[in-house]
């Protein structure tokens, strides 16, 4: 009996003696900016802190999401990793959260949390009914709708685009109808506009973050309203497939019509620095990053339980051009990020009472 | 009979109802089908409309959210449907998009319709124009129709057959049964009764009534033949005794009733050869009125005429009866023929018969007429012809006359 309790206490506690690991299942595409800047973001987290990461991408495929967890739950004991970071994209989380938590595997949910709703019944709040659930941390991405949504508002006030009526006419390309990030996103574009007397909405059309389907859509929308100078899009993407469509019809974004977007790809970064892109947000590819110092302190011993469990908070930023520089400089090299996140870390720095995740804190 | 071909009732009745139905086919068609296009139409745009505005809400929703891939499923489905030919939508931004054979766009049968805005009542966002499957109309009309006619001269044919098959057998052939037993009906056969085979029903028709006709006529045929029969019957006896009587004015003279010089002429020769086959006697005797002339002239005509009715009664009551028999040879002259009789008893005979004569008399006014007649005998001598014999009868008359009258002589006296 005490050598099967040796033995158990060797496989339980044996893992926490060597570097923990983690793995990151990508819900995007391999070839996506900025879920390549995710995972590089990650992966100079866990050099910085000394963590092993292995990343698997699901190429937006939420059926090869749950493929990939599943290939990592047959894994032998010794060979599963101790987290797994994951994003709720698409509904996934439910059933991603039940097959770790049935093995022991744990969970830490970034970019996208639960929202109220069905699975919030189901789910109900981490270390409940799934201990294994320890947190979620997700950018507050209503910052990006807004803070890009006002930008670009102040750019057309300043260009005195009002049309006939005396109101600026705004036209917005969203990314999907389901996925939080896109819900929030647009509620933070929603609000702003609201906020503004002399903005009105034409309308809100839905791309999938595509930029051939943004250029497409645009099309019909500047026929559509030939009013409208001011173009919110949801992602970068969007936003270069909407500015496509507006030179074809012999316009010059920046000048007569003004384009925002929401994402760090180094496109979005030379667009902001010549002036064809009105207003940038991003910033929060580094979520993961943060989850990853996040884990480290979990898994040391400081658990971040007294900031809340389910993290929501400020990382968008907004990029004048002289950002864009800089950032490029820090974050221009896709093979790897030269960001030291150990200053970050509670454990080291003891200090340290409550975490900072704004990006801009990066860019200096 | 008639040089007209026959023709069978039945294949009469056929033709005409085949006429008839075409007739009434065509009216048929003409009518219905107007109706049955008329309706079929008329369904037939419901059915567009109805499919249109079941698609258009999405249509106007998936063009107001600028989703073109759904916006081209959607008019592909459109197009597909039996009743469209070809779809297009024309959004108020410019875009097109077609569905269907661009050669059936814009034929008979475009419909437009306004695709709304999905957020407001007022105005639209495109148009849709569909082109319906004018086409499929007709071939339902056609189908329909066709289903009709087919089922209309199905009717017809059965019926065709119907009339065929049931007039044969009811009509036809108990009638041809009819004709031929009336054909081969003769006076003979006249109570044969017709019988009609297949007749096995239970009630009576046209045909009985025929059949019993028939049997009326037989029967008073026959009857009214019978009594033919009898009627025949009753001429031929009239005739037979008309036929008598004219017989027996050929052979009769009319004033004396004695035979005749005709039936002398016949009837001696016969006797004689009869005579002379046998081997019998046969004599004849003349007689000869005495002083007739003067009878005659004294007394009138009337007078004569009556003693010669007497002469001839004397003569044949004094004859031996189914024997001897009288002829009138001329005006005053008779000739007695006496078979089986030789010469001395013919003597006897006319003996007695001249002192008979001589003892009658006639009455005139006042007076009493004497009356007396001279008679020469002669015996048939075979071999001798008819002529002969009287001429020796007519020689011994002579002598009678020439020796005083009133008297008989006979050869050999």
């Amino acid at each position: 009996m005490f050598k099967l309790f040796l033995i158990l206490w060797c496989v339980f506690f044996s893992p926490a003696l060597l570097a923990q690991s983690v793995v990151f299942i990508n819900p995007g595409k391999s070839d996506e900016i900025y879920w390549v800047s995710a995972t590089r973001a990650m992966e100079a987290a866990a050099k910085s802190l000394g963590m092993s990461l292995e990343v698997r991408y699901a190429e937006r495929d939420h059926a090869r999401t749950n493929d990939i967890a599943r290939e990592l739950v047959a894994r032998p004991v010794a060979q599963r990793p101790n987290f797994v970071v994951f994003s709720n994209d698409y509904a996934t989380g439910p059933e991603l959260l039940r097959m770790f938590d049935a093995v022991g595997i744990k969970v830490f949910m970034a970019y996208s949390g639960i929202s109220d709703g069905a699975a919030r019944e189901a789910l109900g709040r981490p270390r409940e009914r799934f201990k294994g659930w320890i947190g979620s941390l997700e950018p507050r991405a209503e910052d990006a709708g807004y803070l890009t949504a006002r930008a670009l508002i102040a750019q057309g006030r300043k260009a005195k685009a009002h049309a006939a009526d005396g109101k600026l006419h705004m036209i917005a390309i969203a990314g999907d109808r389901s996925t939080p990030t896109s819900i929030y996103r647009n509620e933070g574009m929603h609000r702003a506009v609201a906020e503004a007397a002399d903005v009105v909405l034409d309308q809100e059309v839905y791309a999938a973050w595509n930029r051939d389907k943004a250029a497409e859509q645009s099309t019909w929308l500047y026929e559509r309203f030939p009013q409208a100078r001011l173009i919110w899009a949801g992602n970068d993407l969007m936003a270069f497939g909407a500015m496509q469509s507006w030179e074809k019809r012999g316009g010059k974004p920046g000048k007569d019509g003004w384009f925002s977007g929401v994402n760090t790809s180094v496109e979005a970064m030379d667009n902001i620095r010549n002036g064809r892109l009105s207003a940038l947000a991003g910033g929060h590819f580094i979520t993961g990053a943060w989850a990853m110092v996040m884990i480290y302190d979990y898994h040391h011993g400081r658990d971040f339980i007294d900031e809340g469990l389910e993290l929501n908070r400020p990382m968008f930023t907004l990029f004048s051009p002289d950002d864009a520089q800089r950032f490029m400089a820090y974050f221009g090299d896709l093979s790897a990020f030269k960001v030291d996140f150990r200053s970050y870390s509670k454990v080291l720095n003891p200090k340290l009472k409550k975490y900072q995740f704004g990006f801009s804190q990066l860019l200096r | 009979m008639t040089d007209q071909p026959f023709r069978p009732i039945a294949s009469s009745l056929v033709r005409k109802t085949v006429l008839l139905a075409i007739f009434g086919a065509l009216l048929v068609t003409l009518i219905q089908g107007w109706l049955f296009y008329r309706h079929e139409a008329s369904q037939f745009e419901e059915s567009v409309e109805d499919i249109v505005q079941a698609n258009l809400p999405l249509l106007a929703s998936s063009i107001w959210d600028i989703e073109p891939e759904i916006v081209q499923r959607q008019v592909d489905a459109l197009a597909g449907r039996q009743q469209v030919a070809h779809v297009q939508v024309r959004v108020n931004t410019g875009q097109v998009f077609t569905a269907g054979l661009a050669k059936y766009a814009g034929a008979p049968g475009l419909r437009a319709f306004d695709i709304p805005y999905p957020t407001r009542q007022t105005g639209r966002i495109g148009t849709l124009e569909v082109t319906t499957n004018q086409q499929l109309l007709h071939t339902t009309v056609i189908k329909g129709l066709m289903g009709i006619l087919i089922g209309y001269f199905g009717l017809t044919g059965l019926i065709c057959l119907l009339i065929h098959f049931v007039l044969r057998r009811d009509l036809q052939q108990p009638m041809t049964q009819v004709a031929k037993f009336a054909t081969a009906l003769k006076p003979g056969t006249l109570t044969r009764k017709l019988e009609i085979s297949q007749r096995h029903k239970q009630h009576r028709d046209e045909i009985d009534l025929v059949v019993e006709g028939f049997g009326a006529l037989q029967e008073s045929l026959n009857s009214h033949i019978q009594n033919l029969d009898v009627l025949v019957a009753e001429r031929t006896g009239e005739l037979a005794g008309a036929l008598e009587a004219i017989k027996q004015l050929s052979v009769i003279d009319y004033l004396s009733t004695c035979y005749n010089r005709a039936y002398l002429d016949e009837k001696l020769p016969l006797e004689m050869l009869r005579a002379e086959r046998y081997e019998r006697k046969l004599s004849v005797a003349f007689l000869d009125i005495d002083h007739f002339k003067r009878i005659n002239d004294t007394y009138g005509h009337a007078t004569g005429d009556e003693v010669i009715r007497l002469i001839a009664k004397t003569s044949k009551g004094a004859l031996r009866e189914g024997l001897d028999w009288v002829a009138r040879y001329g005006g005053e002259e008779f000739v007695i023929v006496l078979p089986e009789t030789g010469l001395s008893e013919a003597y006897n005979i006319i003996e007695r018969l001249r002192s008979k004569l001589e003892a009658t008399v006639i009455l005139y006014q006042d007076s009493a007429i004497a009356v007396t007649a001279s008679f020469g005998i002669a015996e048939f001598v075979p071999g001798e012809n008819a002529a002969d014999l009287l001429a020796r009868a007519d020689a011994m008359l002579y002598q009678a006359k020439q020796t005083g009258r009133n008297r008989v002589c006979y050869s050999g006296n």
